[in-house]
């Protein structure tokens, strides 16, 4: 097990280095430099002297560290990254570090809350799909899934918000909680902090803020085809009837159904996280829910560059990490994965 | 650009084969119905997009203040109104030829892109094959919204542009499959004899193993038109590297946002053509997947069925002839 964790620790490491190379080379390629675009628009101050204009260039490219050869910017950006340091947003003059770990809690509560939406519709439809095949409940639930694939979900958002907000208005449309209500911060993920706290109030507002998003987010219930064609690979083998033969009840037989076919779902869902994470930067959008996907919206549109260069290389460490802790995962319930990986 | 993504990074990995019969198992062929509606769709939406001049009623960009947020149904405006006055029909049937003609567009230059980069990588193999397939890993580690929204940016705003990013997003899990394929042709007797016999390296590639992995391109490409069209228009409604400056369902719902409480129908009815047209694409990419996939459980079963009435009817007539030949001495 120590050895197969290494080795996907080892190739890890060097798809991250290969992940911030490309992210490096991305915003410094962009066809107008982005100096160029900063520093000859928008002011339209005729005071401005063109030596001012030269002397902020200079002051501001050592700032976002775009002086000397590329290699040796290279270097410095990566120990700026490793350190911590995603330098500085140049619209909000704050560290892209501190936006980001303001932002950061926000997306995985939203993100969470989706999953849960998700499995709690994928699980028994899954199920239900793959005990009792072909049945009207297995049809209905892969129907179910289809519509949920093609539904595009900033549509099923503005949707939601249509039915819950506008025609039968029980459900707040935008931000994280009320105005007005405040968390201490503690943990940075609200609804954490609000119960830790006792703040029910914060805790009520937070959750009924998160209810049409994380709908949004996880109904399309992508597991439901995952799940149910894992279990029926499972329900096909020939030891189940072993099971069956030996007089086990069937209850015992469906727990032994389960938990084969953990560890295809376990995998594919860790796959999934990169599909997620693009899901909530959209969804964050339509409901103005200030996390990392919403920031890095903004962000574009204020051609903020080390603020985007700074999301985007976290949203892609952690699509990395996540996929990572669920091969070990993987490993760990699949008993083959690790002997595979010793020869 | 996300679902296939997947299946493909699955199917690569050793440990799972999710696109193996075991687990496909318990698929279902669509029923034919279903696929026939897939479809009418389809074509309908074609036909729309290549005639939008001829069936719009209006003119899908001229506004009129005084029509401005008509609800359907108002005359002359069958689907109503928007925020400046355009008629929402009009625009529906002019947006059919952007999303499907750039998705059409995306399709076929990301797999021009994945065949070729995954032909020279199977076929060459060594530290080419390598130095590949670890940029694939490292493409592959991004999430692919992220990445067309990264390109985007680096690539600046404009259609060409959008469609560019959108195949420098997408072209790395195809690549991968192609490349699979080409190592397990490339050891076939049939390219042994080409090469024997002095057929160059690019013939090989392009007119012995080409050919061989059409069916797999079609297929992957066929699931990947639905999701393409969806991450269109997620970009678009983002207004991330196209604006409302072209006529589109994703900017036309970002529009209708803003008046969700007081005109439902600008952000209902483009949403419902993007369902619709991506439920009927994915449809046909499942259909296309049954037929034309060598891997497909329906087409194995099929085959088998085949082989196994075969010799059935094989055996009996030879039990036939015996029972002749032995009534016969």
């Amino acid at each position: 097990m120590t050895k197969f964790v290494l080795k996907r620790l080892a190739h890890t490491v060097i798809v991250l280095l290969g992940v911030s190379v490309m992210v490096f080379f991305l915003i410094r390629y962009l066809p107008g430099d982005p100096l160029d675009v900063l520093f000859t628009q928008g002011s339209g101050d005729e005071v401005t002297a063109a030596d001012d204009l030269a002397e902020g260039r200079r002051r501001f490219a050592e700032g976002i560290g775009m002086v000397g050869s590329l290699p040796s910017q290279y270097l410095n950006f990566l120990s700026e990254i490793v350190q911590g340091d995603l330098g500085t947003s140049i619209f909000r003059r704050i560290p892209v570090s501190t936006l980001i770990a303001t932002t950061l809690p926000l997306t995985l509560q939203l993100a969470i809350a989706g999953q849960i939406v998700n499995i709690l519709l994928s699980l028994p439809l899954g199920i239900v799909g793959a005990l009792k095949q072909n049945s009207i409940w297995d049809r209905g639930g892969t129907a179910f899934a289809l519509i949920g694939t093609a539904m595009p979900n900033f549509w099923q958002g503005i949707m939601l918000i249509l039915i819950f907000a506008v025609w039968w208005p029980i459900l707040p449309v935008s931000g994280v909680m009320d105005l007005g209500l405040s968390v201490e911060h503690i943990t940075g993920i609200p609804i954490v902090d609000a119960f830790v706290t006792g703040n029910w109030p914060a805790f009520w507002s937070i959750i009924r803020h998160l209810i049409l998003p994380a709908i949004t987010l996880g109904a399309s219930a992508s597991l439901v085809r995952i799940l149910r064609s894992s279990l029926l690979e499972v329900k096909h083998q020939d030891f189940m009837d072993a099971y069956r033969a030996r007089g086990l009840r069937e209850r015992s037989v469906t727990s032994h159904m389960m938990r084969n076919a953990l560890p295809t779902t376990v995998v594919i869902f860790g796959i999934r996280l990169g599909a997620i994470i693009g899901g909530s930067v959209v969804v964050e959008t339509v409901f103005a829910y200030q996390g990392m996907g919403w920031l890095l919206i903004n962000a574009i549109n204020q051609r903020d560059y080390p603020l985007i260069q700074g999301i985007v290389l976290t949203f892609t460490v952690f699509t990395v990490l996540a996929n990572l802790l669920s091969d070990i995962v993987h490993g760990w319930l699949d008993p083959r994965v690790k002997v595979e990986a010793k020869t | 650009m996300s679902d296939t993504d997947d299946l493909v990074r699955i199917a690569d990995a050793e440990d799972v084969d999710v696109t193996s019969d075991a687990a496909l198992l318990g698929e279902q062929p669509t029923r034919s119905w279903v696929v026939m509606f897939a479809f009418a769709v389809v074509a309908i939406a074609v036909f729309t997009a290549i005639f939008a001049p001829a069936l719009a009623p209006h003119d899908p960009t001229a506004q009129s203040l005084v029509d401005r947020l008509q609800p359907p149904g108002t005359a002359d405006h069958l689907l109503g109104t928007d925020a400046i006055g355009r008629d929402i029909l009009s625009r529906i049937i002019y947006g059919a030829r952007l999303s499907l003609g750039a998705a059409f567009l995306v399709a076929t230059l990301t797999s021009v892109l994945a065949v070729s980069v995954g032909l020279i990588s199977g076929y060459f193999g060594g530290w080419v094959d390598t130095v590949i397939m670890r940029i694939v890993d490292i493409w592959l580690a991004f999430p692919g919204l992220i990445l067309a929204i990264a390109m985007v940016t680096a690539l600046g705003r404009g259609l060409d542009k959008l469609v560019l990013a959108l195949v420098l997003a997408g072209w790395a899990g195809m690549a991968r499959v192609v490349r699979g394929e080409t190592l397990q042709l490339r050891e076939r007797e049939y390219t042994m004899s080409a090469r024997v016999l002095g057929v160059g390296k690019i013939g090989i590639m392009f007119k012995h193993l080409l050919p061989n992995i059409m069916p797999t391109i079609l297929v992957i490409t066929a699931l990947d038109i639905g999701s393409t069209i969806l991450g269109l228009a997620s970009l678009a409604f983002l207004g991330v590297g196209i604006g409302s400056e072209v006529v589109t369902w994703g900017s036309m719902l970002s529009e209708g946002r803003n008046y969700i409480s007081t005109a439902w129908w600008v952000a209902l009815f483009p949403g419902l053509a993007i369902f619709f047209i991506v439920l009927a694409v994915n449809l046909v990419g499942d259909w296309v997947r049954d037929r034309y996939d060598p891997r497909s459980p329906f087409r194995r079963a099929k085959l088998d069925a085949a082989t196994r009435k075969a010799a059935e009817e094989q055996e009996a007539a030879s039990v036939r002839d015996a029972a002749t030949a032995g009534g016969g001495g």
